[in-house]
Parts: C-alpha cells; structure tokens; sequence
C-alpha cells in the first residue's frame, strides 16, 4: 500500500496559522488582526499554575468542588503565585503564539480586552479550548476542557 | 538498525506521513524522566513530583520528535504546532521500534523513499557529546546495567552503540520473560 505523501513544512506551517481580529483596535483602527500560530499541549500547560496531580482523577462533575476545596487548602502566598500567573494568562498566551507582530508579554498588555479575545481564539484554534458555542450546548464540557481546569 | 520508516500523521482532514529512523540508544532516551505514569515507581511520587515527571515526560516527546523525524525536519515550535498530531506521531513511532503494541495494527513500514545507505549510516551513528557523556535518570541507568550484563558487554555499548530497536528487542529476550517470572529468581534482576 502506498504510503501517504510526506508533509511538507511548508503545509505544517500552513495548517497551523491563522489570523486573528482584535475587535478594541479594529474600532479605532479600521479591521487589526495578528498572524498567530497554534500552541502546543505542552506549551499551554507550562503556562498554567499546576493542580495536583491527583486532579486527573477527579471525576468531571466533581471537579470544580474538588478544585476550590485545594485552593482553600493551600498557603496565601501560594494562592496569590496562582492569581498572579492566572492574571497573566492571557498575555503570555499572546506572547507565545503571535507571530506577526511577534509581541512579548508587555506588549501583549496593551492589548487590553483584545488580548482576552485573542487568547481564546489561539486557544480554540489550538484545539486546547472549545467553541463558546460548544461549551454552551454542553454544560459538562467546561469540566472536561483542559483551558477549563485552573 | 530499522530502515528509515513513515509515521502517519492527520493534519486537518489531510493524510500525511513523515519519515522517522531508528536512533541511538542514548539519543532516544535523552531527557527521559527517571519514572513514568501507570508505574509502581510514580505511584509512589509525592504529587509534586509526579506533576514534575509528567511536564518531564511531555517535554521528552516534544524533543524526542525533533530527533528521530528526518522529513520534514523539525523543530520544538514546529512540533508544537503539531497540536493531536504530535500524539499520533510518537505512538506510532513506539509502535515502530517495538517498545509499544497495539494489537491489531500493523507497525509502520518502511517501503518509503529511503535515502541512499552512505549518508542514512553517516547521520544515524552521530550522536552529540552532551548526549553520550551526560548520565541518564536512576531507572534507565538501572536497565542499561541489566541489558549490558546479560548481552555481556559495556553499559557504554548499549547507550552509544546500540539502536534504540535493538535495545527493546534486545531487552524483551534478555529480560522481559525473567521479569515477568517471579518464581524464575534471577540475582542481577534484584
């Protein structure tokens, strides 16, 4: 049997672009949008603060109540680490996949809200989040998703 | 030593492949956590430390892809841009060199356009210096030394010499049956 064709960087590259709008400066500027690209599982997940490993076992529809009794268990400087990482989330997802302009986390900042809007795009395109629409139709869904979880 | 083999790969609704080679030993396992999930090992890990060897374990696929992919060649960002795609690749690839099974499929095959032998020998048997000198975790070092002894020859053989094929084939005859075995005590398996 034949075997597929080989994938070319060129294709990869194609398949894992995408431009992105930012709907604050589009109303300013006429339509801004930044050429980003997609994150990896590993890089997302490097980006967040960690649960305890026995959170992959906590069942879906417990997870939440599981999730705030850890957090009431843990230090204040630990929970303030956390928010702290949490409150940059956005930007630093920005930072990593934007491409053109390439932006670092400070620049990614004076995104504003555009900056929440497009971390979930990247996020959605990542296939590391879901649609809103999906979640929406499906309420156990956020529970599931890993973007979800801290 | 495998020839050079493909590994299928989706992207989209696209069917790909990429083509992989066996490697060294020592290039395969380098930056392999010393413990893995589904092991009595990471049983016992605190929680930090399992979170630790995950990230670790992660971090090792992303690299090891980066290694043992020859077509398209890649790098850590374009690996990570391989999103579910990444997955698929190195299961097969385990699939390949034998260290995983998976009922019912066929590993990958190896009728592809191989390159011409001199240059295939001249990249497989490369191995960079941080590779071969640094040591690798407590567990791999543990089965290097119990590989080595029953094939009786140096650790240093297996790690530099030895493709990383050999050394899962190499492992299943010399100690997978003596391990499996409880009652067939072996001193060196202790």
């Amino acid at each position: 049997m034949a075997e597929p064709e080989i994938l070319t960087i060129e294709e990869l590259i194609r398949a894992t672009e995408t431009m992105v709008e930012l709907p604050g400066l589009s109303k300013e500027l006429g339509v801004r949008k930044i050429r980003v690209r997609r994150l990896g599982r590993t890089e997302y997940f490097g980006l967040l603060p960690p649960l305890p490993t026995e959170a992959e076992d906590w069942p879906a529809d417990e997870f939440q109540a599981r999730e705030r009794a850890w957090l009431e268990s843990i230090g204040p400087d630990e929970l303030e680490g956390r928010r702290q990482a949490l409150r940059d989330l956005d930007f630093r997802i920005v930072a990593k996949a934007s491409l053109e302009p390439a932006l670092t986390v400070d620049q990614a900042r004076r995104l504003g809200d555009d900056a929440a809007v497009a971390a979930l795009e990247i996020l959605v395109f990542s296939r590391l989040r879901k649609p809103a629409a999906a979640v929406e139709a499906t309420p156990d869904a956020a529970a599931e998703t890993p973007g979800d979880a801290p | 030593m495998l020839p050079r083999f493909h590994l299928p790969i989706t992207l989209g609704d696209t069917a790909r492949s990429v083509l992989a080679a066996d490697v060294l030993t020592g290039v395969f396992f380098a930056g392999f956590p010393n413990t893995v999930p589904l092991t009595e090992c990471f049983d016992r890990e605190t929680a930090q430390g399992k979170a630790g060897l995950q990230a670790g374990l992660e971090a090792w696929i992303d690299g090891l892809l980066t290694r043992v992919v020859v077509q398209p060649r890649l790098t850590l960002e374009l690996v990570h841009r391989l999103g579910d795609a990444r997955d698929e690749l190195v299961t097969a690839y385990l699939r390949a060199i034998g260290w995983a099974d998976e009922p019912g499929r066929e590993a990958p095959t190896a009728d592809g356009p191989l390159l011409v032998p001199a240059r295939l020998e001249a990249e497989a048997v490369m191995m960079p210096a941080r590779i071969a000198m640094a040591l690798p975790a407590p567990n791999i070092r543990h089965a290097l030394r119990l590989t080595a002894k029953r094939a009786y020859t140096p650790p240093h053989v297996v790690w530099t010499q030895w493709f990383i094929s050999e050394f899962v084939w190499s492992w299943r005859v010399l100690l997978t049956d003596a391990l499996l075995d409880r009652d067939g005590f072996h001193p060196e398996l202790n």
